[in-house]
């Protein structure tokens, strides 16, 4: 059986790794040197096998999309972008990771755009993480005065700047195509898929995205190789995931922990459980775009495939617990208004549809329970709707909650 | 106009640096807004349209067109908050602050704090649990001081 | 084009053109896929999600406006669960939409909305939100409205103006479902916008309508829409008139012809309003007693006859000339030279092309054989480097422009020569701003640093100029002086931007040149235009598809009226007059004796008008023209026209020419009129009659017709003006292939000449039309200019065209919506100056010379160089012609309306 925090990976231990001095200490740069020393079909192949997953929420193989990048890069330019825009409710790991050690970030950055060439990275980060900004900002600072960026890093050819692009409150941004849009400095607008980033990204180059936590894990492959890093994890799911722990727990917070832990094992382990007098009644699985699991489906495992099995997601690693006071109606209300306020309005379905389905909802809160709990299927279905023909990620979301809150929960409606 | 210019000028005349622009114009405002003049000078410095300009800072929830007061007070009203209580914390806040002279109050998105939900902001620091308590007495203090000043 | 592919569409097979968009690919072949934020000419949005379709492999609902047809694809259009997702999205748009009909336009939700039986309120399933939204509108654009409850936010008003006309001056504002469209901060009459309406055309619904007319207008009830050609600018743009009751309301551009593919500047779209204004004129006017007074066409005409027939008998046949019009069509002005050869008996035919192009002309027609755009307007657009050069392209020729606004988006590199800054400039990689009256020595500058860097095309300058090499050689030896230093101490444009712009051009692919009236309005304008020439050689930027040189042509048929003749050198299609030969061919198809037909040149614009003065010229017959405006050196003209025996002008308005008339004969609008223009690109163009002429408003070419016929001469007769085409296709081999007929279903640009021919879209391609096949080099050496600044006049005055006012604004004027975007004369000075005088914008001041004195508002602009001013020549109160010298240039005889020397002083009221 697994056990929540084994040997971590991401989080490491220091208090001040923010220093420049202090994360050099702590291994810093080290498997940046490693990939400095090998070939680029090396790391991506190393990328490749470690079957690292996106950590933004998709959880796409990471190697598959580096090499596409690589692969496209036939003019000699591309870029790398950084996805600091974590904006899903429930979900602080990257400003963690960002704030506490942002050099790890850094080398992960420096490895990727290595791999795929790219002499430009950027970190597109929320405007609301102002302490991330300044740390990493230091850190870009400190690491560009100490050549490990800037031109002929350490005296190789391989030269790299890496520049912070401040978001200014969406939560679409952090969509990888809407993301392009709005360092190109536009309105947060979804392109149309296809091409893909990998394809056509910033400016119409080839660009690879990735979370900051996909990243952050990078310097651990590079480090100990893809089979070291395969040694935790399921075969599908290889590797640690950051989770983040809020709600009516004892010990809120980010940890990280083995893929394929029981969720159940995360929430009483590291979370602490609940608090005195409490009890745990549901829990919503990757925030607003999440799923609600009932207290019997927390035996699952952490991990992509069991968890879509279940209906449920794994989303950006937001694991939030509800005990007795939570109100479902009031969850509710709270996820359909955040969908409407941060819907685009370039499509129609979603413009149109957020709008209305939070008007249903609030219209069903003025009634009785009973009401509430035959209008949930109704929302479903117009949410189904919605999903099938709108533009982008965010149309297909709030189904997920509402669905998932019928199928899993409804009886705990209030 | 001049500081606004000065702002501008740091940045190269790229289109991707409007929203660094933009944020850093409106911090540096006496009334942390975009006024017309300074979208103006943005849009002549990209040499893109006022449209082009007002429409990116129209679409991003941080940036206002609209004076605000001097500090900006904001209260996650994110799921986790929401839970935690963030609706009654703002009603209090408000009866507080409401028509406080130097205070701006209003609802923001999730400040990545869900682990000690609720959260406010003031200005560009996040605070959350019991630092709030800390907060409210500090801000007391500084308004009581810049107000008799 | 692409290949056909095979694909199945709900179980059929259908051969699709590959590559090409679906949903367009579909609706082409015949599937009514619903859709409303896509049109096939801007890029796909996916907004509206009304066209989802299924595809075999692709996991759920695609949308075909984002999908490319494959080989092989597999689709479901339509069934139960696609239309009914297609109904559910097409309730969303209804309900944040405010139902109210508007029958001007065509309203695609309406129709859609019919379609899915949802115009009925009751068969909707939710709520109409769209009161408590509540939606701006903006009602200050001069040529517009926008109402936010009716607009389904589709994008298409947003592409339209930033992929189409390349302008970008909307956005949308807001965020989700509040969204809406703004121009400006949100007031559209303060904003950018130039008013062309890409996005009234655009718009599916009645969320941007035009406000002229509006309430004349009924699409559903319309009586009729005729298709023509824009009677403004030498592009050529194809629109098509909205008439109800004999009145133009509307003018929109028609989609999928060339050169404009439905798009239209504000002019061409607003600009129609003076064909059916109250100032036209109605009937025949005679001066009497110093007065001009109605009268009968017959009394006006046997006048005219009997005048130019006295002054002929008098003073002989030299006394006699004619201004031809390039505002009239091609069958008008045939007609015209015509009767000039045959009834006046000699060549004394012009027109204000003397005074535009006509310089450049010259230097093309001797370097490279034809004075006509070597290119389509097209390569505007695909050419990797535009060298613009003396040409406002964008407020002179919008739609051209709008070609060269997509190629800059592509990464086409621009570069800029001006003197002041034009708007192209903020789509440029570099502008050179030289002194005015210094273009040749840029020229050679640039030309010196191209042969320095060994960026000459040499096996172009051995194949296809005469004297190959050694040509070349003359050529490098004369401009080795021009190093960037000296040329930068002559011109006063930066080495460096010299060096720039030298690379850009110098290692282009294919570059084209656009030449404009900064470069041929000067005394030397045939030397810049020259070295212009030189420097495309030397680099092989000439005879290929998509290169060569192209100078936009200012009225909408300058180019065809010299095609067909109205020249003092040339019969028609470039027929040297003075060849015998030539002579007798000519006489032939006239069926008259070739001794009649003189073959001595004749007199050009400004000698006309010298040689009245010297009263040598004693009748002048003017049709469609207004030098009294577009004359240099008014004061001498109007000196000029008031010692003639006899002036008579032709028009459709009173205009400051026709004021000086003896008589003045009522003619018809481009409104009223068949027949053809020529555009720059060389295209034939049809115009097609939309309304009948006021009062006794004639056709031109049967008032040419009733004189000559009054003067006893018999110069032909014709059923129709594709008669007159017709003769005009014997008499000129560049035609020779081309009717009425062909032109109905044909896009044809000359040479054309025979009946099988496609007509010709790039120039020299094999050889250029000299008599040895080969393009010729002329060095020329930069020439200090004799107009001098000095302490008494120490300004040098440029002059020019604004967007909204065309020409003399004898049309543009007559426009409530040109005038509402400019209606007063402005000159533009450089801060600095302004505060050595102490002038702040907006202020009057008085500009004179020795040769006049006018007064208009001062703007500082720091896009005109210190010590150099700038004025439009639109405006009748303050006619800058007044200043202008009429100095000639001896090699084109055009007068340099770009450099005079000035003073200003403050006007205190």
């Amino acid at each position: 059986m697994k056990t929540p925090d084994a040997k971590r990976r991401i989080l490491r231990s220091g208090k001040t790794l923010w220093n420049l001095a202090d994360a050099l200490k702590a291994g810093s740069y080290q498997a940046f040197e490693k990939a400095l020393g090998k070939d680029t079909q090396e790391i991506l192949e190393e990328i490749f096998l470690s079957g690292l997953r996106g950590r933004g929420g998709a959880g796409f193989p990471t190697g598959t999309k580096t090499k596409a990048v690589h692969t496209s890069n036939t003019h000699g330019c591309s870029y790398v972008v950084c996805n600091a825009d974590e904006g899903e409710p429930g979900t602080f790991k990257d400003r963690i990771l960002m704030e506490e050690d942002p050099h790890l970030l850094l080398e992960g950055l420096l490895i990727a755009s290595l791999a795929v060439r790219a002499s430009h990275a950027y970190i597109y980060i929320r405007g609301e993480y102002g302490r991330s900004i300044e740390r990493l900002q230091t850190a870009i600072d400190e690491a560009r005065k100490a050549s490990w960026l800037g031109e002929g890093i350490r005296g190789s050819s391989f030269s790299l700047d890496i520049e912070i692009m401040r978001g200014a409150g969406s939560y679409l941004c952090g969509e990888e195509l809407t993301l392009l849009e709005s360092l190109e400095g536009k309105r947060g607008y979804p392109r149309i898929k296809p091409p893909f980033p990998a394809e056509k990204g910033l400016w119409g180059k080839p660009t690879l995205v990735n979370n900051v936590e996909t990243l952050a894990n990078l310097p651990y492959i590079m480090m100990h190789g893809a089979a070291a890093y395969r040694s935790l994890g399921t075969e599908a799911s290889p590797g640690t995931k950051l989770v983040c722990i809020s709600g009516d727990v004892k010990n809120p917070g980010v940890y990280e922990v083995e893929m394929g832990t029981p969720l159940k094992d995360i929430i009483h382990g590291p979370g602490g459980g609940s608090r005195e007098g409490d009890e745990i009644c549901f829990v919503l699985l990757g925030g607003a775009a999440g799923t609600f699991a009932s207290v019997s489906q927390l035996g699952i495992p952490l991990c992509y495939d069991a968890l879509r099995k279940e209906g449920l997601s794994l989303g950006s690693g937001a694991i939030m617990v509800f005990g007795k006071n939570a109100s479902l109606k009031d969850i509710l209300q709270n996820i359909l208004g955040f969908f409407k306020h941060e819907s685009c309005g370039k499509c129609v379905p979603c413009r149109t549809g957020t709008y209305h389905l939070m008007q249903s909802w609030i219209g069903g809160c003025t009634n009785n329970q009973g009401e509430r709990k035959k209008l949930l299927p109704q929302l479903v279905a117009e949410a189904r709707n919605i999903a099938q023909t709108c533009l982008c990620p965010l149309g297909q979301s709030p189904v997920m909650p509402l669905e998932s809150a019928m199928k899993n929960i409804i009886e705990l409606m209030d | 106009m001049e500081n606004t210019d000065e702002i501008i000028r740091k940045y190269p005349p790229a289109r991707e640096y409007l929203l660094s622009m933009l944020h850093e114009l409106q911090d540096a405002d006496p009334g942390k807004y975009l006024t017309e003049a300074s979208l103006t000078r943005v849009a002549e410095y990209l040499q893109l349209n006022k449209a082009v300009i007002k429409g990116v800072a129209d679409y991003y929830s941080m940036l206002s067109q609209r004076p605000r007061k001097k500090l900006l007070l904001q209260v996650c009203g994110s799921l986790m908050c929401h839970h935690a209580g963030s609706a009654e914390l703002y009603t209090r806040l408000r009866s507080r602050y409401g028509h406080h002279p130097l205070i701006s109050l209003a609802h923001c998105e999730c400040l990545g704090q869900c682990q000690q939900a609720p959260a406010v902001q003031l200005d560009q620091e996040a605070f959350s649990g019991a630092d709030i308590v800390e907060l409210i007495r500090s801000i007391d203090k500084k308004t009581a001081s810049d107000e008799n000043s | 084009m692409s290949r056909n592919v095979s694909v199945e569409i709900n179980g059929k097979v259908f051969s699709l053109p590959e590559k090409t968009n679906l949903l367009k690919s579909l609706r082409d072949a015949g599937f009514d896929v619903p859709g409303l934020c896509y049109h096939p000419r801007i890029s796909p949005t996916g907004a509206c999600r009304l066209c989802c379709i299924r595809i075999e492999g692709l996991r759920g609902i695609s949308m075909a406006c984002t999908l490319e047809v494959k080989e092989g694809m597999k689709m479901i259009t339509t069934d139960e669960e696609l239309e009914n997702l297609r109904r559910v999205n097409l309730e969303y748009l209804l309900s944040e939409h405010k139902d109210e009909e508007d029958r001007s336009t065509f309203d695609e939700l309406a129709e859609l909305a019919r379609q899915y039986g949802l115009d009925k309120p009751e068969n909707r399933s939710l709520p109409n939100i769209c009161d408590a939204l509540d939606f701006p509108s903006d009602h200050s654009s001069p040529v517009l409205t926008y109402d936010g409850n009716k607009c389904i936010k589709c994008f298409r008003c947003v592409k339209a103006c930033a992929e189409i006309q390349g302008k970008e001056v909307l956005s949308m504002a807001s965020r989700g479902i509040t969204s809406y469209i703004v121009a400006g901060f949100g007031v559209w009459g303060d904003s950018e916008c130039d008013g062309c309406g890409e996005c009234i055309q655009l718009c599916p619904t009645a969320a941007i309508v035009e406000k002229p007319h509006r309430s004349e207008i009924d699409v559903y009830n319309s009586e009729k829409a005729v298709r023509t050609t824009c009677p403004y600018c030498g592009v050529g743009c194809q629109l098509e008139l909205w008439v109800n009751n004999n009145k133009i309301v509307r003018a929109s551009g028609t989609e999928g012809l060339m050169p404009n593919d439905g798009r239209l500047c504000v002019k061409g779209r607003f600009g129609y309003e003076y064909v059916g204004h109250p100032d036209r004129l109605t009937q025949p006017l005679i001066r009497k007693n110093g007065k001009l007074e109605p009268a009968g066409w017959d009394e006006a005409i046997a006048l005219v006859a009997s005048r130019f027939g006295i002054i002929r008998d008098t003073y002989g046949k030299d006394a006699l000339a004619g201004y031809a019009s390039a505002k009239a069509t091609n069958e008008d002005n045939y007609i015209f030279q015509k009767f000039i050869r045959m009834v006046f008996g000699n060549n004394n035919v012009d027109y204000c092309t003397r005074l535009c192009h006509a310089s450049t002309v010259t230097a093309m027609i001797r370097s490279i054989g034809d004075g006509a755009g070597s290119n389509s307007i097209a390569d505007f657009e695909s050419a990797d480097c535009l060298f613009v050069t003396g040409n406002n392209i964008i407020e002179t020729h919008p739609i051209t422009a709008t070609y060269v606004k997509r190629g800059a988006a592509k990464g086409q590199a621009i570069i800029v020569v001006d003197p002041r800054y034009t708007p192209l400039v903020r789509y440029a990689k570099v502008w050179l701003q030289p002194k005015l009256g210094t273009d040749v020595a840029l020229l050679n500058g640039l030309i010196h640093v191209i042969i320095r860097e060994g960026w000459i095309d040499q096996t172009f300058i051995e194949n296809r100029i005469e004297d190959g090499m050694q040509a070349f050689l003359g050529l490098k030896e004369l401009v080795s002086r021009y190093d960037p230093a000296e040329t930068e101490r002559i011109t006063g444009v930066p080495a460096r931007l010299i060096e720039e712009a030298a690379r850009i051009f110098g290692s282009a692919k294919n570059a084209i040149i656009a030449t404009g009236m900064g470069m041929s309005q000067q005394v030397t304008g045939t030397h810049n235009v020259f070295s212009l020439i030189n420097m495309m050689l030397i680099t092989g930027q000439v005879g290929r598809e998509g290169a060569g040189i192209n100078p936009p042509r200012g009225q909408n048929n300058v180019q065809g009226a010299t095609d067909v003749g109205c020249s003092p050198m040339m019969y028609p299609g470039y027929i040297p007059i003075s060849d015998k030969e030539n002579r007798r061919r000519v006489a032939a198809l006239w069926n008259t004796d070739v001794e009649k037909l003189d073959g001595r040149p004749g007199l050009t614009t400004v000698e006309i008008v010298h040689a009245a003065h010297e009263g040598n010229i004693r009748g002048l017959y003017i049709m469609g023209e207004n030098p009294m405006m577009s004359d240099p050196n008014l004061n001498h003209t109007r000196e000029a026209f008031e010692k003639l025996d006899f002036l008579v002008v032709q028009d459709i308005f009173l205009t400051e020419t026709a004021q000086l008339a003896d008589v003045v004969l009522p003619a018809t609008a481009f409104a009223e009129k068949n027949g053809t223009t020529v555009s720059s690109d060389r295209r034939i163009l049809r115009t097609r009659k939309a309304v009948l002429p006021p009062g006794e408003g004639r056709q031109d070419w049967q008032i040419i017709l009733a004189i000559a016929a009054a003067m006893k001469s018999d110069i032909g007769h014709y059923s129709d003006e594709a008669a007159i085409f017709d003769e005009l296709a014997k008499a000129a081999p560049i035609m020779g292939g081309v009717s009425h007929a062909r032109l109905e279903n044909e896009e044809l640009q000359w040479p054309c000449p025979t009946p099988d021919h496609p007509g010709t879209p790039t120039l020299y391609l094999d050889r250029f039309n000299t008599p040895s096949g080969k393009a010729r080099l002329f060095p020329v050496d930069h020439a200090e200019q004799n107009e001098k600044t000095s302490t008494e006049f120490p300004f040098l005055l440029n002059t020019g065209r604004i967007l909204y006012h065309y020409h003399t604004s004898t049309m543009s004027r007559k426009s409530e919506v040109l005038n509402a975007f400019a209606n007063e004369a402005f000159v533009l000075i450089h801060p600095a100056d302004a505060f050595k005088r102490s002038l702040l914008s907006g202020q009057k001041i008085r500009i004179y010379n020795d040769r006049g004195s006018i007064e208009a508002i001062v703007k500082t602009d720091e896009g005109v160089l210190e010590g150099e001013l700038f004025m439009p020549f639109h405006f009748t109160e303050s006619r800058v012609n007044m200043l202008t010298r009429d100095e000639l240039d001896p090699f084109s005889k055009i007068a340099p309306f770009k450099l005079s020397a000035v003073n200003i002083e403050k006007v205190t009221s």
